[in-house]
This record gives C-alpha cells, sequence and structure tokens, in this order.
C-alpha cells in the first residue's frame, strides 16, 4: 500500500494502514449480502447511480447507451441512444425529474424518466467524460477530454470555466450545491465553491496521489471527499485539502470506485479491478467484503438513498443490487 | 565555408520545394485488393494500422490489447501484448523492420523486439499513454498521455522530461531530419517541440479535437484532421513561427476524420466515421472515393512507395487498397 504525499500526522497514516491491513483478516462477506445480480448491457457498464426516491437505477454503458431499471432488474425505460459512445456517465438531478447523459462527441443529452430525449446539447468540442447539474435551475457542469471544467445555464451557455493539464474527467456537486468537486487525469482534484445563486466564488486545488481518478464523492454534509484512483486506493479529504486517510480498496488494478452513503453515519464503500467491493467505516476501518466476480472488474458502485442498498456495475455489463446491512 | 554549407543544406531541407510539385497531381485511383479481420473488436473499439516506413510489412495495434506483425495481408509473424492485456492507443513498427512500440491504457508504453531482446517499458503515466514514437539516432521515447503531459524517456526507460499541455494530448509526430515533434491536443491545438523537449510554439488548428496530425514525407508541411470533418494542410517554413495554413479540405460531411495519410507523390488518403476512404490532392481536390463499410475507419497507412494504401476498420477488420 502507498501512503506517500499525504499531509496527515503519522499516527493517522499509521492508523489507516493498520486498518487497511486488518481489514484483510476480518472474518468476509459480513454486512453485504447479494439481493440480485443481472445483465444489463452487452458491454462495459461505465457508471451507475439510484434515482433520488432510491426506486430506480440508472446505468450508463461503453455503448453509449443508458437505462432505468426497476430494484427488480426489470428495465424501466426505453434504451437512451442516439449519442456517440463511450457514455462515460448519465446522472439524475435532485429532484429526480431529469436526466443527463455524456457523450463521445461533445454532447450531453438531456432526457426526462420515461426515457424520452428532451434534447441535446453540443458543449465540446471533444469527448464530455461527467456531466451534473447544479441547484434546482436545471443548470449543470461539464467536463472533457479537452481539459476544460464548464458551468453552464441550461440552455448550455457557459458562464465559468476552468483549464487544466489532461482529461478534466470525474465531477461531483455536494448535496448543498455550494461545492463543485472536479478530477483532473493529472491526479488534481478541483474545489470550486460556488455563492447562493450558483456563481464560483473560489477555487482551490489538491495533488492526490493517485493519477488518474475514476470516481469522486461527498459525504452528506459535503465536508469530506473520497477520490478513487487507478494506483489501486481511495483517499479520504477534507475540504481544506488536508487527506484524512488512504485505502486499499483491491488487491489488483485500479480503484474504480469509492462512494459515500449520504446518510449521516453512513460507510464507504469502494470497488476495484480485483472484483471485491469493500464497505469502510468514515474513520477508515474495514467492516465487510464481498468478492462480486472472478471474471470481471467492477467499474463504480452508488449507494441508495437510505444507505441500505448498493449498486455495482461491472465490466461485462453485469449489475448487482446488495443489502448493506453492517452496523456502524 | 563550413557554414555556408549548412545553410545551404539548412534551405534544401526547409524550403517546400519537393511537395510543392505534387500540389497539381491530378489522378489516382483506389482499387480494393483484399481484406481480412485482424482482431476480433467488439462495440467501440481502437485499432491502428501502420505500415513499416522501410518495407510491406505492417502491424495492427487494438483494444484487445494486442499488437500484431503482418508480413502481408492476413499473414501474421508475431503477436505481442502485455500482462494483463492492456487497451492499446497506438503503435508503430519501426523501419528495422524488428521494434515495435505500443502506446497503452494503463500507463505504460513498451518497445517489442520481433528478435526476442527483452520488451522495454516506458511509464507510468499518471493516466492512458495516447501516442509514442522512437526518436532519431537511439535517444529514447515520446509518449503522449490523457494526463496531459508529453513526456521524454531515454531508451532504457528513464524519464528525461515531462512538458504540460492542457486537456489530452493525443497524438504525436515525428519529423526526424529535422529534430521536430508535433504534438495535438483535444481542445484543439498542435505543440510544436524539438526532439530534445523544448516547446518552440503552440498553435491553434481551429478543427476541435485533433483525431491525427502527420509530417509529409519532406517535412515541410504539417497535416492536420479531427473533429469538425476537416483536414487542414500547414506549411512549416519555421518550427519558431505559425504555420502558414495552405488548404482545408472539407473531408467528411457528417463527421469525424479519423486518420490520415500521406504518399511521396502528394497523394492524400483519409478515413472516418462514414466508412467511406477518400483520395485527395493537396489542394484539396477528391481523387477518389470507396464506400467500404457502414461502421467507423480508424486508421489508415500507405506503403513506403505510396502505391498500397491499409485502412483500419472499427470491427478489425483491415482492407487494402491499390493506388
Amino acid at each position: 500500500m502507498n501512503l506517500l504525499q499525504s499531509k496527515p500526522s503519522i499516527g493517522h497514516l499509521l492508523l489507516g494502514l493498520g486498518m487497511a491491513i486488518s481489514g484483510f483478516t476480518l472474518p468476509a462477506q459480513a454486512g453485504i449480502e447479494v439481493i440480485r445480480e443481472w445483465k444489463a448491457a452487452p458491454v462495459l457498464l461505465q457508471n451507475v447511480e439510484f434515482s433520488p426516491n432510491g426506486k430506480q437505477i440508472l446505468t450508463a454503458s461503453g455503448g453509449g447507451e443508458a437505462q432505468l431499471w426497476t430494484l427488480d432488474g426489470k428495465a424501466s425505460s426505453p434504451i437512451m441512444a442516439g449519442q456517440r459512445p463511450p457514455m462515460f456517465n448519465a446522472h439524475f438531478n435532485r429532484s429526480g425529474t431529469l436526466i443527463i447523459t455524456t457523450s463521445y462527441n461533445g454532447t450531453v443529452g438531456l432526457w426526462n424518466t420515461q426515457g424520452h430525449l428532451i434534447k441535446t446539447l453540443p458543449v465540446h468540442e471533444a469527448a464530455v467524460a461527467d456531466a451534473r447539474f447544479v441547484g434546482n435551475q436545471g443548470n449543470f457542469v461539464t467536463s472533457s477530454d479537452d481539459g476544460q471544467v464548464v458551468l453552464r445555464q441550461a440552455t448550455g451557455a457557459p458562464s465559468w470555466s476552468g483549464g487544466h493539464p489532461g482529461t478534466a474527467r470525474q465531477l461531483v456537486v455536494s448535496p448543498q450545491a455550494n461545492l463543485i468537486v472536479a478530477s483532473s487525469d493529472s491526479g488534481s482534484v478541483h474545489l470550486i465553491w460556488l455563492d447562493k445563486t450558483g456563481k464560483p466564488t473560489k477555487m482551490s486545488t489538491i495533488k492526490t496521489p493517485h493519477g488518474r481518478i475514476n470516481q469522486l464523492s461527498t459525504t452528506a454534509d459535503g465536508k469530506t471527499i473520497a477520490a478513487s484512483g487507478i494506483d489501486g486506493t481511495v483517499s479520504v479529504w477534507n475540504t481544506k485539502g488536508e487527506m484524512l486517510y488512504q485505502l486499499k480498496a483491491t488487491t489488483k488494478g485500479w480503484a474504480n470506485g469509492g462512494m459515500f452513503c449520504k446518510t449521516k453515519t453512513g460507510p464507504l464503500l469502494t470497488v476495484g479491478d480485483d472484483g471485491v467491493i469493500k464497505e469502510w467505516t468514515r474513520t477508515g476501518q474495514i467492516l465487510a467484503q464481498r468478492k462480486l466476480s472472478d471474471k470481471s472488474r467492477l467499474t463504480k458502485v452508488d449507494c441508495s438513498p437510505s444507505g441500505n442498498q448498493a449498486a455495482v456495475v461491472g465490466s461485462n455489463g453485469e449489475l448487482w443490487l446488495l443489502a448493506i446491512t453492517s452496523k456502524q | 565555408m563550413k557554414n555556408l554549407i549548412a545553410k545551404i543544406l539548412t534551405a534544401a531541407i526547409v524550403a517546400p520545394l519537393g511537395i510543392a510539385s505534387c500540389y497539381a497531381q491530378t489522378e489516382a485511383s483506389l482499387k480494393p485488393i483484399k481484406t481480412f479481420k485482424a482482431h476480433n473488436l467488439q462495440g467501440e473499439s481502437l485499432i491502428q494500422v501502420q505500415y513499416s516506413p522501410s518495407s510491406l510489412e505492417f502491424i495492427t495495434a487494438a483494444s484487445d490489447g494486442k499488437v500484431k506483425v503482418w508480413q502481408e495481408p492476413a499473414k501474421e509473424v508475431m503477436e505481442f501484448s502485455q500482462q494483463p492485456p492492456a487497451m492499446l492507443f497506438n503503435g508503430r513498427l519501426e523501419a528495422d523492420n524488428r521494434t515495435v512500440i505500443t502506446a497503452a491504457y494503463n500507463g505504460f508504453a513498451t518497445r517489442w523486439s520481433t528478435k526476442g531482446t527483452p520488451a522495454q517499458s516506458y511509464g507510468p503515466h499518471l493516466s492512458g499513454v495516447t501516442d509514442v514514437e522512437l526518436l532519431p539516432n537511439g535517444e529514447g521515447v515520446v509518449t503522449s498521455s490523457d494526463d496531459g503531459s508529453i513526456r521524454l524517456w531515454s531508451d532504457n526507460g528513464k524519464l528525461l522530461k515531462r512538458i504540460e499541455t492542457p486537456g489530452v494530448t493525443r497524438h504525436l509526430a515525428l519529423a526526424s531530419k529535422r529534430d521536430l515533434i508535433a504534438a495535438s491536443q483535444d481542445m484543439s491545438t498542435v505543440t510544436i517541440l524539438s526532439t530534445k523537449g523544448e516547446v518552440l510554439q503552440t498553435f491553434k488548428a481551429g478543427q476541435g479535437r485533433l483525431n491525427d496530425v502527420i509530417f509529409s514525407p519532406d517535412e515541410q508541411l504539417l497535416l492536420t484532421t479531427g473533429f469538425n470533418g476537416t483536414i487542414k494542410i500547414w506549411e512549416l517554413a519555421n518550427p519558431h513561427m505559425s504555420p502558414k495554413l495552405k488548404t482545408t479540405i472539407q473531408a467528411s460531411e457528417t463527421g469525424w476524420i479519423n486518420g490520415i495519410a500521406l504518399n511521396k507523390k502528394g497523394i492524400l488518403a483519409s478515413v472516418g466515421d462514414d466508412g467511406t476512404v477518400r483520395l485527395w490532392n493537396l489542394q484539396g481536390k477528391e481523387l477518389a472515393k470507396v464506400g467500404l463499410t457502414n461502421k467507423h475507419i480508424l486508421s489508415c497507412s500507405f506503403s513506403p512507395n505510396g502505391e498500397k494504401l491499409l485502412v483500419a476498420i472499427q470491427d478489425g477488420t483491415i482492407a487494402e487498397f491499390a493506388i
């Protein structure tokens, strides 16, 4: 495990290291149960997300398709397609009434939750890596292979932008809608603070030890950030840019997901190339782990709004619905 | 006297004489010869095809993680892949016909040898390596990456220089006689560097994401293509000064141009999302076209004598044409 380039105290680091190592000696599989698994796409799934009411799951695929599913594993929308693949991301707005999808040819798609296209907006002249709604007025933020993070009005018109070396890849907006967190493939995480009108007020950058970051997440209070990287670890930071701890999320390859459950003390879920999902406390202690696949890489994870379920997607189009039962 | 000779030689290299006579190329045809399946690819895949600069051998490098060396179409002689396999963005067969270099999604470039010399890796980058070129005179390797950096490495893999660029740096082109490297970015800029890694200039191409950048065989022209379906032909007389735009070709109305190649006779080939192979002269006149497939064509390469053209289709099929 590579606990380097960190600002926390030696004590914190040792704590993180000890806990991470001790995680491999704990009884496996306590606290994570598979409810069901189904094939949600013929190719790699790039992203998974619960609807805000927790009743549906949204997937985005390398084949350029988004799809809504019931928790029973049934498709609940037509396939949302037509943009150039791969589709790296698809997300709901806060009220769960709209979906935004990305494309490789620089557009975002806006869809209703019946899976019908409302409009396609050209926003970049390179691949769109991520797009997230910001606030309740339809504004959104996009990131791209052109290195730009662009805050946009509902029309797609840019209202602010920032450029960085490397792909501007992952985005997350805090539940309070006062903070946008964006990653660059150079390993940087950018914090863009917004005022009540959604206008950026200040920006800071955290240099992580990861390189490319595959998923970003914030806690419910928006004060803690998880970043999962191609070095196989997930690092956890406060918004001052101090690393709190770093977890070994996978025994091989990349850490592809690190997601905080949004309940008050909800756990952090991580997934990686080794096919294992792990559940961690907010202080970096492992609670449970479960091997979901010997053949597939786990490519992304989300936690249900109630915090008692997780959805995980895989490199061969699998979708797992899991029960999270550990008590903290 | 020595200085004078040097100036005359420099002028001979820099003056765009050789290619000028090719501008008026008026006729060319595309005759399909053979197609074969080089890789079994599904979905949104990547494949590059590249002739050796000195023979009819060529390589294919694909998102299945394999780079294959072919003696002729459908006659494979060797195959390389990393363990575990990592998707390949690019690959080249060098003029010695035994050295292969690849650029991979896992952050490493690798030099392979068909003669059994152990593989040499270059990396890691902080994200996928998008392209790689072997520098002249055994001076090492240059790589580009999704992490936005262009890096120069010694022959044995030691990092020598790192240059940061905005966004992704996707493609590299080498002008070995002029000791120049052109590197294209997804924000539609081209950075010109010396082979020592000094940034000489960056200019805006204005084509959106650039899917290919190449030098002409005489190294006087730089050609860029990409997102908006255009090909631009630039005269790069002085690498420190902005290039002069000579021609803009609207090569596709319906999608990206993914690959271009230029032979010594001044015949330009383009392939793209519309599944069509086109030939142009350097004035932008279309000389020939063949609608080949309803799939994307991702790459093309001329044989050293310019009389054959290979194109690579998204599903792993290679098509050979006579010019």
